[in-house]
């Protein structure tokens, strides 16, 4: 996470709260070469397009876009069959346009930020994935079960990473991406590992992958 | 087996979607080897009246079923838009082209009903739509005085029977191209724009798409919207077909719009959806009806058929499921 201090505020996820975390620490922690990325991510990721051309009001965070592109990405991976590349100028849109080429090319400093904004925003997502409107079965009817949610997530999070990226063809673009979100994956399942393996790589769509 | 399902060209047209083709071929040949004179024009024809108000209903259906929802209601909705059309038409003397249109916004005005109970009131879906079943069948009767409504014939003497040129024209299913329109505008719909995606996502994790800052209601109510709408459309293109519209039924066309969707790939829980699955499922369906009509089997034996291919249709992706998991 950069440096101790920093901790806090990656494993917050609520927008309005990591906005105060923020704040706090850029003021008292001192600067390791990260924090414009920090800051410049932040409002990228959560604030309105409006406030970008006016003073950033970080009080109210109302969207958070690395959280849609976890959903979207699992999305597009089923979408992308036939026509790849209006998804991937999507993908190339996101990646462009919320700091993510910029910090990606910044180095190091703008790499780590990235690495754990996304970590951040994968944390959040799986946090949902535990919710009972993760996946109902039967038309809305029914909740799934303990394990078949933990199936389901891991065949989310390897669309989300590796089966987008191979299926578009942009694996290096997204490799801060899928690095981050499987990482936080593996630290949300004691049996990422195995399950992967299982569901994904001996009989999932990751087989020929 | 797993050598044809890793298949690059299998892979992208899906495996499903591949065997539910091989299914209707043949079904088509084996129909046309038991009955005499099946594979005719006439039989063509009839399936495809058939398969055009069945698809509207049932691509309409599968973007609810995509958001993880359900409505049990498009077949009666559906005749309860071509009954008060109908009858407006016949004893208001209104014209065809505004009870066309009536159609079609007393279908949307349904949809926007379910959608709002749905979406905003957060009442389960399977009661909206059951309930809205029986206010669509009831609405249907009470208006029409619970008598049939005849719309008028292609030769009728008003010339009020040129809409019957929506399914044919000289021989030549005009329907089909409407439909196909239909099928192309709605699968980019689905698949292409801002509205396909969200509902698509809010079948897969709604929670999340919330967070993300969505609004999530008013994509799920646009899911039930397009749906009514359909019905609506739906209703045009069963009185092009068909003369007579009676009060009081509807509700069989919703098991086999939605085994239409099961079958074609669209997942029952939301988050996965296949246009093209459906309208392989839909003409499996209306292949299936013509050919036990034309085997002179009864409707009461139609539905019993129609009711097991639902109950395979949905533990086969049931299983599916668990073996997957």
């Amino acid at each position: 996470m950069g440096s101790a201090p920093w901790k806090e505020y990656y494993l917050e996820l609520e927008p309005e709260r990591r906005a105060q975390i923020l704040e706090r620490l850029l003021k008292e922690v001192p600067d390791d070469g990260s924090d414009r990325f920090r800051k410049k991510l932040f409002e990228l990721r959560y604030l309105e397009t409006d406030h970008r051309s006016r003073e950033v009001d970080y009080s109210r965070p109302s969207v958070d876009r690395y959280l849609w592109q976890c959903v979207n990405f699992v999305q597009l991976y089923e979408t992308s069959r036939f026509f790849k590349r209006g998804a991937r100028r999507e993908v190339t849109q996101f990646l462009s346009g919320n700091g993510y080429i910029e910090a990606m090319e910044a180095g190091p400093d703008g790499e780590r930020a990235l690495y754990w904004e996304i970590r951040n925003a994968a944390r959040r997502f799986f946090k949902t994935c535990s919710g009972t409107e993760y996946r109902r079965a039967l038309f809305g009817l029914m909740s799934p079960g303990k394990a078949d949610q933990k199936n389901q997530m891991c065949l989310d999070t390897w669309k989300m990473t590796e089966g987008i990226a191979h299926r578009l063809g942009i694996t290096k673009d997204l490799s801060v991406w899928t690095k981050a979100v499987m990482d936080e994956y593996h630290t949300t399942d004691p049996l990422a590992e195995d399950r992967m393996r299982k569901l994904i790589l001996e009989r999932g769509p990751g087989k020929k992958q | 087996m797993k050598t044809i399902k890793n298949n690059p060209i299998v892979k992208k047209l899906g495996f499903n979607r591949i065997i539910l083709f091989i299914i209707l071929l043949l079904m088509y040949g084996a129909f046309s080897l038991i009955i005499p004179g099946f594979a005719s024009t006439a039989r063509i024809m009839s399936i495809l009246n058939y398969v055009y108000f069945l698809g509207f209903l049932a691509l309409g259906v599968t973007f609810v079923i995509a958001t993880g929802g359900i409505d049990f209601s498009i077949g009666p909705v559906m005749f309860c838009c071509a009954l008060m059309s109908g009858y407006t038409l016949n004893t208001y003397g209104a014209p065809v082209i505004a009870a066309l249109l009536m159609s079609v916004v007393i279908g949307l005005l349904f949809g926007c009903f379910n959608g709002y109970l749905v979406a905003y009131v957060g009442v389960p879906p399977f009661i909206v739509s059951m309930a809205t079943m029986n206010i669509a069948k009831g609405l249907g009767s009470v208006f029409t005085k619970t008598q049939s409504v005849s719309w008028p014939q292609s030769n009728d003497p008003t010339g009020n029977g040129w809409f019957r040129n929506l399914v044919k024209v000289d021989g030549i299913p005009t329907g089909l191209i409407v439909f196909i329109i239909a099928i192309i505008i709605l699968y980019i719909v689905m698949n292409n724009t801002k509205a396909g995606r969200y509902i698509l996502c809010l079948g897969s994790n709604k929670e999340a798409v919330r967070l993300s800052g969505v609004n999530v209601r008013k994509w799920q109510m646009l899911a039930y919207v397009i749906c009514g709408t359909m019905a609506g459309i739906a209703a045009i293109f069963f009185v092009s077909a068909y003369t007579t519209v009676q009060p009081g039924l509807g509700d069989t066309y919703n098991n086999e719009a939605i085994a239409s969707c099961v079958m074609g790939g669209t997942s029952m829980g939301g988050g996965l959806a296949s246009i093209g699955g459906t309208v392989i499922g839909v003409f499996v369906i209306s292949l299936l009806q013509e050919g036990i009509m034309a085997m002179r089997m009864t409707k009461e034996v139609q539905m019993i058929i129609t009711g097991l291919i639902v109950i395979v249709f949905v533990y086969a992706d049931v299983s599916a499921r668990r073996r997957k998991n």
